[in-house]
């Protein structure tokens, strides 16, 4: 309101300046100017003047100052402290872990890898830093065009990217590389959920479920084209999760995305060409798997040879020729043992789980389906590396979050600093606009 | 008679809570209907209720949404599920402390 009494106005300046979220003075300035007009205009019909009826509105609010600062505290930023310190531990395990490599392990060869690790986790935490400061809900508006220009990245990546292990997958730039299909797996469930986000949360017809699916289906035939089935299957799980979280329906959701899936597992292995069946069954016979079994016999070997306090500083780890930047918890129990495995799945728990937390305290919707999206992606990526420390899992190109080596990390501290970003606004993020637009269609 | 003011900050919350429970309320409406039903016993400042309200809502108890009435834009209040359990919690601790005052003091209280 414009026209609001001087001596008000200048009660509610006061009181916002002890606020410190900028974000939250619309609101108070409307809900408490509110108040003390339409209480001066009860004292006016009973008789004040309108500079009496102002100066007692005043009165009755009481100290402005004292209201101000009770105010700031509700309305806050606020740090997750818990899933800092998991973020912490993990960061600090990392590093020991890539230490222990070079100067025990590793050969000459593989002495820069520390110094790397280190570069990766300081740019990962001043990335991160910028997307807890930056407020996320501008996102939104870019979400086409990240969507569009990710497609794009995937469509001229045969053409562009590097192959490694017969998989193109990485674009090498001066100074560093991008991984081009694990950023389309990780950015494009919110990107798409982002879209549509307000479509298929309030009513989801038959018509934003296809514009859902067509959405999907662009991304995942480029995935296709490009053979990385690992990044396909993690977009493809997280958009379906996600598509059932925002809908609500999770039974319909989830029974079509399994018969999605086995029809296209099936229609895979029936051309079968470049021995996808003999790989695909492999899975299922880890004794026998003609790539793979090695790996998982060793890791086996190498985890029941550790016991409860590890192999120490050994050699056990080279000796069994498993390519440790793939597995650093296998390092991690070789060196330590059992029991200090324990710690490290109890840590991996915390994490997820202060994740997991998150959720339930986010009110804005379209953070919340930031948050949910980026601990879907984390939680299928840690729990099948866990997996694979165990050796009882095919072996894939999956990394480790945060804890494995590579320049990924700096693209995973950034999408935590998303979710810290959300998180940081959970109490100051003004609602009005979204409950009205509520209420006006509960009207109609 | 005046209420000291630390006796009603006590139970604020269960009588903000018990009122929204009938209707949904805006922050105005909420303190006159407070005055109205206690006769003028609890004339809550307008300072205290908003940050009460504000924590409640941030707590779950307590939801809110704008509407526009009379070309003033309105914030009201209304109850959830967490809320309610809250409120019976809170009645209950009241009864249990009510009785015993209300033993000590002695039938009927001194006058």
């Amino acid at each position: 309101m414009t026209d609001r009494h001087e001596k008000i106005k200048h009660y509610l300046d006061q009181l916002c300046s002890q606020v410190k979220a900028r974000e939250v003075h619309t609101d108070l300035r409307d809900e408490l100017g509110n108040h003390m007009e339409e209480m001066m205009l009860d004292k006016e019909q009973e008789g004040l003047s309108q500079e009496e009826a102002a100066a007692y509105a005043i009165e009755q609010m009481g100290d402005p100052a004292v209201v101000g600062k009770s105010m700031h505290r509700l309305h806050r930023h606020r740090m997750h402290w818990g899933l800092l310190v998991g973020l912490t531990s993990m960061a600090s395990v990392s590093l020991l872990l890539i230490w222990v490599f070079v100067h025990y392990i590793g050969e000459e060869k593989y002495q820069s890898l520390y110094t790397n690790q280190i570069v990766f986790t300081i740019m990962g935490l001043i990335i991160m830093t910028f997307f807890i400061i930056f407020d996320y809900r501008i996102w939104r508006k870019a979400a086409w065009w990240i969507y569009i220009l990710i497609n794009v990245a995937l469509w001229i990546s045969p053409m562009v990217a590097l192959e490694s292990n017969g998989l193109k997958r990485f674009w090498l730039l001066p100074g560093f590389t991008i991984d081009v299909n694990g950023i389309a797996s990780w950015i494009l469930p919110l990107a798409i959920g982002a879209i549509m986000f307000d479509r298929i949360r309030s009513d989801v017809t038959i018509k934003s479920t296809l514009t859902y699916i067509a959405l999907m289906t662009l991304p995942a035939i480029l995935l296709v084209q490009l053979s990385d089935w690992v990044r396909l299957v993690l977009f493809s799980i997280t958009c379906v999760l996600l598509f059932a979280w925002s809908s609500r329906k999770w039974f319909s959701t989830v029974i079509g995305a399994i018969l999605v899936g086995i029809s296209a597992v099936l229609s895979l292995l029936l051309t079968n060409r470049y021995g996808r069946m003999e790989r695909f069954m492999a899975g299922f016979d880890l004794q026998h798997d003609p790539y793979g079994s090695y790996y998982n016999r060793s890791i086996i070997e190498v985890i029941q040879s550790a016991g409860w306090w590890g192999n120490g500083f050994g050699n056990t780890f080279m000796m069994n020729q498993i390519n440790y930047l793939d597995h650093p918890a296998v390092l991690l129990i070789d060196v330590f043992g059992w029991f200090v495995g324990v710690f490290f799945l109890l840590m991996v728990i915390w994490f997820v789980a202060s994740m997991l937390k998150t959720i339930l305290r986010i009110k804005d919707e379209f953070g919340r389906m930031i948050v949910v999206s980026i601990t879907v992606m984390f939680a299928l990526q840690m729990i099948y590396s866990l997996a694979m420390t165990t050796g009882k899992v095919p072996i894939i190109s999956i990394s480790f979050p945060i804890i494995g080596y590579g320049g990924h990390l700096v693209f995973e501290y950034a999408l935590l600093g998303l979710l810290l970003g959300v998180y940081r606004r959970k109490d100051t993020i003004s609602l009005q606009k979204e409950k009205r637009k509520q209420t006006a269609t509960r009207v109609q | 008679m005046q209420v000291n003011k630390q006796m009603i900050k006590g139970s604020t919350e269960t009588l903000i809570l018990t009122l929204l429970k009938e209707q949904p309320l805006y922050g105005y409406e909420l303190i006159k209907e407070l005055h109205r039903q206690s006769e003028g016993v609890f004339n809550l400042k307008e300072g205290t209720l908003y940050p009460i309200l504000h924590a409640m809502e941030l707590e779950g108890w307590v939801e809110s949404y704008w509407m526009e009435v009379e070309g003033r834009k309105r914030k009201y209040y209304s109850i959830c599920d967490k809320g309610v359990e809250a409120l019976q919690h809170k009645k209950a601790e009241w009864l249990l402390f009510r009785g015993a005052v209300d033993r000590v003091l002695g039938e009927g209280g001194l006058t």
